[in-house]
């Protein structure tokens, strides 16, 4: 409490001297946006670009983030670059397990092999599927977590900047509140994904592997638990994050809206004539912040869609082909085989899921500070 | 194709011979059992040869790596040749070494397997 009041306070004092101070700078006719850009630490933010991103963005300012049409167009460029050879990538590991699990039960039939043996070979062709999965579920694994640490490390720099730009623009309340919502639940849900979901997924995972191997439908119900777990787990967090970001939205924005109001009528009636000029200078100036906030949202937006892009695309891929693999491998296995190809793309599903709930919370998190109350 | 019809007819022809030979000297049948086996497996051999070389062929397009195919090739082999043996001990009326046999047969399959079970444990260690 006592550390969101000082946050509170900072932002206000900010605030008040963007205000005034860039008030008085206006009237003197210097660059008011670049003073208020450089006060703000737009040249950190730069900075703090991820290297996949900004190869993606190719070292996109925070100027250039206004003209969103150029931003969409570096953004399908990467798609279309790397689209084909993900594809590729995907096929050939689903593929893969598609053709273990076809010797493995089309080898025993062909060979007219009884029960106990077509069990053996079983074995040993979900042994070798699982060599193949685990070690691109691991890989994923990293490139998941690899990818919510360069979000959250983004967000640290991005959302004190755009708090900042949003109280300079007269969000001195709801700014302060949503940035603390949203570091407070990228820490949650960062913890949540690195200790607790992942080890579901591995623990997922082997329950499937052990379902497939044994033919045990004790651990199969096991697995769909574990699943439904992680996917809980993080449905949970991401809900909690809407209803109390909306709340606070609410809570906080009609207090701005009011302290904004108060201020502009108070320095109006303050100072008889001079008090309204004042008033509108100080308004246009603010107006120049919400300008430097929108811009800053956007390039955040584009640096978030930019670091997820492709790990999001690579996960969403594999978990398709994985579970439509499965699905024709039903043609050659009716057994666990099968299930196990696709418990494999639903791993993939729940990395996705991971990765796109941080994504999301981010959008989530920058959009309702670009929509929060202004001087205007 | 043809082969299959050589190797039907020479199993025909063994099996009768066999029935003929065994009432009087059931060593020379069951020799005869075993040459005529032999002689199968040899006439199919090349088709065996040919859908080991598909699975490879596929396994190296896909980027399979080769432990993996293999093992399943290794265990379906050691399946076949424990089934044909047993059922060879079965036929020279030898229960205990046909059991043995598949007891042996079993042991080898998840031994081929082991390397394959030790990666995977490997794999699980590391996650964890």
């Amino acid at each position: 409490m006592k550390g969101r009041s000082i946050k509170k306070g900072v932002l206000i004092l900010a605030f008040l001297l963007v205000f005034f101070g860039a008030a008085a700078e206006h009237a003197r006719g210097i660059d008011v946006e670049e003073r208020q850009a450089s006060a703000l630490g737009t040249g950190a933010l730069e900075d703090a670009v991820p290297a996949g991103a900004r190869e993606i963005l190719d070292d996109l300012s925070i100027q250039d983030a206004q003209q969103t049409g150029h931003v969409t167009a570096k953004l399908k460029e990467a798609l279309f670059r790397s689209g084909g050879s993900l594809i590729q990538e995907s096929m050939r590991e689903s593929m893969q397990l598609l053709l273990v699990c076809a010797l493995c039960t089309l080898l025993p039939s062909a060979f007219a092999l009884d029960a106990r043996w077509r069990a053996g070979c079983r074995l040993a062709g979900v042994a070798a599927m699982t060599v193949l999965a685990v070690q691109s579920v691991h890989s994923f694994g990293s490139l998941c977590a690899e990818t919510i640490r360069e979000i959250g490390g983004f967000s640290r720099t991005l959302l004190p900047v755009l708090a900042s730009a949003a109280a300079a623009g007269g969000a001195m309340t709801s700014a302060a509140a949503k940035y603390a919502a949203t570091a407070l639940f990228m820490d949650v849900l960062q913890a949540a994904a690195e200790r607790l979901v992942l080890p579901l997924v591995y623990a997922y995972l082997a329950a499937s592997v052990g379902a497939a191997a044994l033919e045990n439908r004790g651990l199969a119900g096991a697995a769909g638990l574990l699943k439904w777990l992680a996917v809980t787990v993080l449905v949970c967090i991401s809900v909690a994050f809407a209803v109390y970001l909306s709340l606070t939205g609410v809570t906080a924005g009609a207090a701005d809206a009011a302290a904004v109001r108060i201020t502009k009528s108070a320095i109006s009636t303050a100072f008889p004539v001079v008090g309204g000029i004042l008033s509108d200078a100080a308004a246009s100036v603010a107006g120049g912040a919400v300008l430097l906030r929108n811009s800053i949202g956007v390039f955040g937006l584009a640096v978030v869609c930019a670091v997820c892009l492709l790990p999001l695309l690579r996960m969403a891929l594999h978990y398709l082909l994985f579970k439509a693999v499965g699905t024709l491998a039903l043609t050659v296995a009716e057994g666990g085989e099968s299930r196990l190809i696709s418990a494999v793309g639903g791993a993939y599903g729940i990395l996705c899921g991971i990765t796109g709930a941080v994504a999301l919370m981010m959008y989530i998190s920058i959009i309702s500070v670009l929509k929060v109350v202004t001087v205007l | 194709m043809e082969w299959i019809w050589k190797a039907a007819g020479i199993a025909a022809a063994g099996s009768v011979l066999g029935l003929l030979l065994r009432k009087h000297a059931p060593e020379t049948a069951l020799l005869l059992a075993a040459a005529l086996t032999g002689l199968l497996l040899s006439v199919g051999l090349d088709a065996l040869r040919a859908v080991v070389r598909f699975a490879r062929t596929a396994a190296e397009l896909s980027g399979v790596s080769a432990p993996a195919v293999t093992t399943v090739l290794k265990c379906c082999a050691i399946a076949v040749v424990t089934k044909l043996t047993c059922a060879f001990c079965r036929d020279a009326g030898q229960e205990a070494a046909a059991a043995a046999l598949e007891l042996a047969g079993c042991a080898a399959a998840a031994y081929v397997t082991l390397p394959l079970l030790e990666t995977v444990l490997d794999m699980i260690r590391s996650c964890i």
